[in-house]
């Protein structure tokens, strides 16, 4: 028993042993593969910005599909091959892709991927709001870019990455970056016009997630939701209560539900109120390839022309 | 076929793959060895009711931040003896105790789970997650293996009368109690470690199919133990493969796997007979 | 030498027997008879310790539990898993592990040990088969193999002639007449009553409790049948002209 006791500790310790040495001393994840400029962003809003910047100089490969939530979400091996070879990786921030523990910041750190070097958060410059629920004042609400005014800062943020991850195309960014960012400029101007017609006691958005803040602030409405953000409850009996609640004290005629969350919620605020949910909008994707809503010029212009006309309903 | 020698490259290129090859054949060897044990006991549903019971100590690691082993191994053991208690002391039978036992603390856990973490998380523990396996992880599965193995060399002839004849053990005075408790504490360290692979939803696979696949080709104790740790990582590596390759969730791919060999085994083997009597038949 | 002292043992409110003592001599065979669930495997197990019970039972003035190694119970074989993959030469070879304690591993000694064990029940040529494969007659002999190992002052066995060939049968008399003449004490518990005076020197007849106990030719008769079983069987086995065989 001694004997073969010894043996198998004795193989035990080289293999643990090996274990270890091999973990400290394999090479540090490196991208190698080579050619144009390698981006991977989050979600399909991002993935739209930096192609609409890039263009062809570089490929983009978007993690969370359109339709998929990316509050929380499970990485497969594609998407850690690929942010592992990727050069540059753009994520919200915000607290938008944190759900899960930190999906995002675990499949970085898988892939060995650091903070400002590969990895950048597209909402840098931009002002963040705050969720209202009790106890949570202090966490970011992710939902920036659906006020066109921050999602000006973002694609300026990418375009400042890309010109330099790539000085050889930085021209060709910029001149592509000044193009878009006129695009949405006026795109904005147009919806802080149109709100301005529809009665006060109307102007309440009522959505699934609270998602909509920073559109309610630049466009001069009132946001509703039923739940504050995705990664908690969703459709408890207090959540339900309180939109309810908020429903009756105003006039709204419609409701709304976005692409990316389960419709059951809201419908059962639709059945309780009597009020039809007026149309899908986007928040957190856009719509799959070839239907409209699949930029995000299109999503913000869908999402404002379907809400204004929503709450102009009788 | 070109897709395993792209995926062998990709091996040798990819951190986390490697680390998702290794700990997922380290957990197939240790469930195949434990596992061996669990079947001959016939102790397979208590295999999956310590895989449930660990669940609310996975959620209390979480909350009070200790390591995820000590808080899962505490509750397995607990379970564990509650369901002895339970067994022993009422009428009622052995599968009934451990029904109750284990759906009630696998409730526990979820409800503290829900608590503590978001869904995703819970998501990870109930199907595992072996692409994002940490170094430490991998040091601390291949600790459990070595523990494992420690164990099983150092007792074998305890495991082997126990298993087989446990009244004629405890007639020359062997504790057998203690080798059961040794056994669940040893099975409870194989659990939380496969939950990185396959999750607690899919261990009890882990721990049954090589196992039952080996019993179908043997006669002998120590093969069948050596052969169901070497179906349990040849499952890994083939389920590893094909999750890399159509990119489909890995535990349920490395238990499909195992699932499939033992399909083959049963067809085959000369134990169960099934061949042999129809080549039998043709020959008659 | 077998004594049990004051064995109650009770599965439900109602004892299988209450205060049961009984002593087992050396250089002796005997017998356990009775009718089904008269307690005859129950005052085994109550004395080796396996089942709940109160009272204590001693091998040569020593509480069980701290002797076990003296006692040897070959148990009723349908309470083992015959799938299990484990050779016959493997089943006798876990009769030594008691004397080796926890450590240590069997070696040349102790495969010796069994081989000439094996020899005397002859079953040599058969040690390297799975257990599943053979017969009830070569099955028992396996268990009365690991019996030998043992090397114990005590061997039980429990109901070993049940289904079991002839051949099988005399050769296993053979091994407890050879640990007779050594000087060990035998017990076995019988499970019907064919050549009681026979195999038995000495007779335990139960129903309960004790009904007789003592030398078979004192205790084998037509009142004590009678009365541990019933009158037909005991008019059948004791007609006046024929003898008691």
């Amino acid at each position: 028993m001694l004997k073969k006791l010894g043996l198998t500790a004795g193989a035990l310790a080289i293999a643990i042993g090996g274990t270890v040495w091999f973990v400290q001393n394999r090479d540090a994840q490196t991208a190698t593969a080579s050619g144009e400029l390698r981006v991977v962003t989050t979600n399909s809003i991002l993935e739209d910005m930096v192609e609409q910047v890039g263009g062809d100089d570089v490929s983009v490969y978007s993690i969370v599909k359109r339709g998929t939530d990316p509050h929380e979400y499970e990485p497969k091996t594609a998407d850690i091959t690929a942010t592992t070879e990727a050069n540059v990786i753009f994520h919200n921030g915000l607290n938008l892709e944190t759900g899960g523990n930190g999906w995002f910041s675990k499949l970085t750190k898988t892939a060995n991927k650091r903070d400002n070097q590969e990895v950048f958060s597209a909402s840098r410059l931009v002002e963040p709001l705050f969720l209202t629920s009790k106890g949570k004042e202090d966490e970011m609400d992710p939902h920036a870019w659906l006020d066109l005014n921050n999602g000006i800062k973002y694609v300026e943020t990418i375009t400042n990455v890309l010109k330099d991850k790539d000085p050889e195309h930085a021209q060709a960014f910029q001149k592509r970056s000044d193009a878009y960012i006129a695009k949405l400029r006026a795109l904005h101007n147009e919806a802080k016009d149109k709100f301005a017609d529809v009665p006060v006691e109307k102007r309440l958005l009522v959505t699934s997630e609270g998602a909509f803040k920073y559109f309610s602030k630049a466009y001069g409405i009132q946001p509703a939701f039923i739940w504050e953000i995705n990664t908690e409850s969703q459709g408890t009996p207090e959540q339900m209560k309180q939109v309810l609640a908020k429903i009756a004290a105003s006039n709204v005629k419609s409701l709304f539900v976005e692409s990316s969350v389960s419709p059951k919620s809201m419908e059962k605020v639709s059945k309780e109120t009597g009020l039809p949910i007026y149309e899908k909008i986007y928040t957190d994707s856009l719509a799959k390839k070839g239907t409209t809503g699949d930029t995000y010029y299109d999503m913000v212009k869908w999402n404002i022309d379907k809400i204004h006309a929503g709450m102009l309903v009788d | 076929m070109t897709s395993i020698g792209e995926f062998i490259a990709a091996l040798g290129h990819y951190n986390f793959l490697q680390s998702a090859l290794l700990a997922s054949v380290m957990v197939g060897i240790m469930s195949g060895i434990i596992g061996s044990y669990i079947i001959l006991r016939g102790m397979s549903l208590m295999g999956d009711a310590i895989s449930h019971s660990v669940l609310p100590g996975v959620a209390v690691a979480y909350m009070l931040g200790i390591n995820l082993l000590i808080g899962a191994s505490a509750f397995g053991v607990i379970a564990a003896l509650l369901i002895g208690f339970v067994a022993t002391n009422s009428k009622l039978k052995n599968d009934t105790a451990i029904g109750i036992v284990f759906s009630a603390f696998f409730a526990l856990g979820f409800i503290l789970i829900s608590m503590a973490e978001s869904s995703t998380n819970l998501h990870h523990i109930l199907f595992g997650n072996v692409l994002a396996v940490s170094d430490r992880d991998l040091i601390t599965t291949i600790i459990v293996l070595a523990i494992v193995i420690l164990f099983i060399v150092l007792f074998f002839k305890e495991l082997l009368i126990t298993s087989f004849d446990e009244t004629f053990a405890k007639t020359y005075g062997l504790k057998t109690g203690y080798v059961h408790y040794g056994l669940m504490i040893v099975l409870t360290l194989v659990t939380v470690s496969a939950l990185q692979t396959v999750g607690i939803i899919l261990i009890v696979a882990m721990l049954i199919t090589p196992a039952a696949t080996a019993f179908l080709w043997t006669n002998r104790l120590t093969t069948m133990v050596v052969l169901a740790s070497a179906l349990g990582a040849l499952a890994s590596t083939i389920g590893l493969y094909l999750s890399y390759t159509l990119n489909w969730a890995s535990g349920p791919a490395i238990v499909l796997v195992a699932a499939l060999i033992f399909l083959g085994s049963f067809i085959v083997s000369p134990k169960q007979g099934f061949v042999t009597k129809l080549m039998g038949v043709k020959n008659a | 030498m077998l004594k049990i002292k004051e064995l109650t043992v009770a599965y439900t409110s109602t004892p299988v027997f209450s205060d049961l003592s009984v002593a087992f001599s050396p250089g002796k065979i005997t017998g356990i008879i009775g009718p089904n669930g008269a307690g005859k495997s129950t005052l085994i197990k109550g004395a080796l310790g396996l089942i709940r019970r109160t009272g204590e039972s001693f091998v040569d003035n020593q509480p069980v539990r701290r002797v076990r190694r003296k006692i040897a119970y070959v148990e009723q074989r349908a309470a083992l898993d015959l799938t299990f993959p484990i050779s016959v030469f493997e089943v006798v070879l876990t009769g030594t592990y008691g004397k080796l304690g926890l450590f240590k591993s069997p070696g040349q000694t102790e495969r010796n040990d069994v081989m000439k064990a094996l020899e005397q029940v002859n079953l040599t040529e058969f040690r390297n088969r799975q257990i599943g494969e053979l017969s009830g007659g070569q099955l028992q002999r396996v268990f009365v193999a690991r019996a030998i190992v043992q090397q114990a002052d005590v061997v039980i066995l429990d109901e070993p002639f049940v289904g079991i060939d002839m051949k099988s049968e005399e050769e296993i008399m053979h091994v407890l007449r050879d640990w007779r003449a050594a000087g060990k004490t035998i017990i076995v518990v019988h499970h019907d009553l064919n050549k009681v005076a026979n195999y038995f020197d000495d007779l335990l007849i139960m129903n309960h409790g004790i009904v007789a106990h003592g030398p078979v030719s004192d205790v084998y008769n037509k009142v004590n049948i009678q009365q541990a079983f019933s009158a037909d069987l005991s008019a059948v086995l004791f007609t006046e002209t024929e003898d008691v065989s």
